[in-house]
């Protein structure tokens, strides 16, 4: 069965988006691709992204996404979990940006995984992204018809607000 | 209705906003029917309300490039890369610095 955690932040900031693209594009990500930003080069897809919120006027609030889809242990090969990541990932592409990289299985995730970061703000028409119950029951249901695993999803709320 | 729950249903809610990004601000647009009609279809094709609309093409008016032009070009960018890297990777960074440039346009 595939596992997908959705983890939110809402009140994180740009250095949580800063953090995240940082974090999955580390030395373990073997496959990089992106949808509307740089996926050579974190930092630029940073600023793209960033780009994209001014442009908007939408800089501050929910800076992003971050989806981790787990596979289960049939998937050995990279190549395989690269291109279900690419899959899952350009869901999203239709409407916002998105980096995704590939890991090989870690001690978090004891299985090959894939992180989807993806900017919480539509490049489309500026709209923020929603990922209820509802959205993500659509995608728990587009990921097994990409994995043909079973899929289920959780939520990971990270949202603290300091004043 | 007890105290606690009228407390409860009038409760402001948090929000993740900064407040110099809140639309607080009001103005009014005399318009003849036809260009009121032809901004309220833009704004639908656009898929954001005609306040919406009128604010963000306001503010970045008189720029060639918009967000989705510029997603375009970075996926047909990001395309090609997929296709030299292995060959010309230094050809990588030129590309994706040229599409860089392009980005910063829309500043």
């Amino acid at each position: 069965m595939a596992k997908i955690n959705v983890i939110r932040n809402t009140y994180g900031g740009l250095d949580y988006l800063l953090n995240a693209l940082a974090y999955i594009s580390d030395a373990r990500s073997l496959y990089r691709g992106g949808f509307g930003v740089n996926p050579y080069n974190y930092e630029e897809a940073y600023n793209q992204m960033l780009i994209v919120r001014k442009w908007f006027n939408k800089v501050s609030g929910n800076p992003l996404v971050h989806i981790v889809i787990a596979y289960n242990d049939k998937v050995t090969d990279l190549e395989v979990a690269a291109k279900y990541g690419k899959k899952c990932a350009e869901y999203f592409a239709g409407k916002y940006q998105v980096l995704y990289c590939t890991h090989l299985k870690d001690t978090e995730y004891g299985s090959m995984h894939t992180h989807i970061v993806i900017n919480a703000v539509s490049y489309h028409n500026g709209q923020m992204i929603t990922t209820g119950y509802e959205e993500m029951t659509f995608f728990c249901q587009f990921v097994s018809e990409v994995t043909g695993q079973k899929c289920s999803f959780e939520f990971d709320n990270k949202a603290i607000k300091n004043n | 209705m007890n105290d606690y729950n009228y407390k409860y249903k009038h409760k402001k809610r948090a929000h993740t906003r900064d407040e110099s990004e809140r639309r607080e601000k009001v103005t009014s647009l005399r318009s003849s029917e036809t260009e009121l009609k032809k901004i309220q279809k833009n704004a639908k094709d656009a898929g954001m309300s005609v306040n919406n609309y009128l604010n963000i093409v306001g503010a970045n008016g008189g720029k060639a490039l918009t967000p989705a032009i510029m997603v375009q070009i970075q996926n047909t960018i990001n395309y090609a890369c997929s296709l030299v890297e292995l060959h010309e990777p230094d050809e990588v960074v030129t590309m994706q610095e040229g599409v860089n440039d392009l980005w910063q346009k829309l500043m």
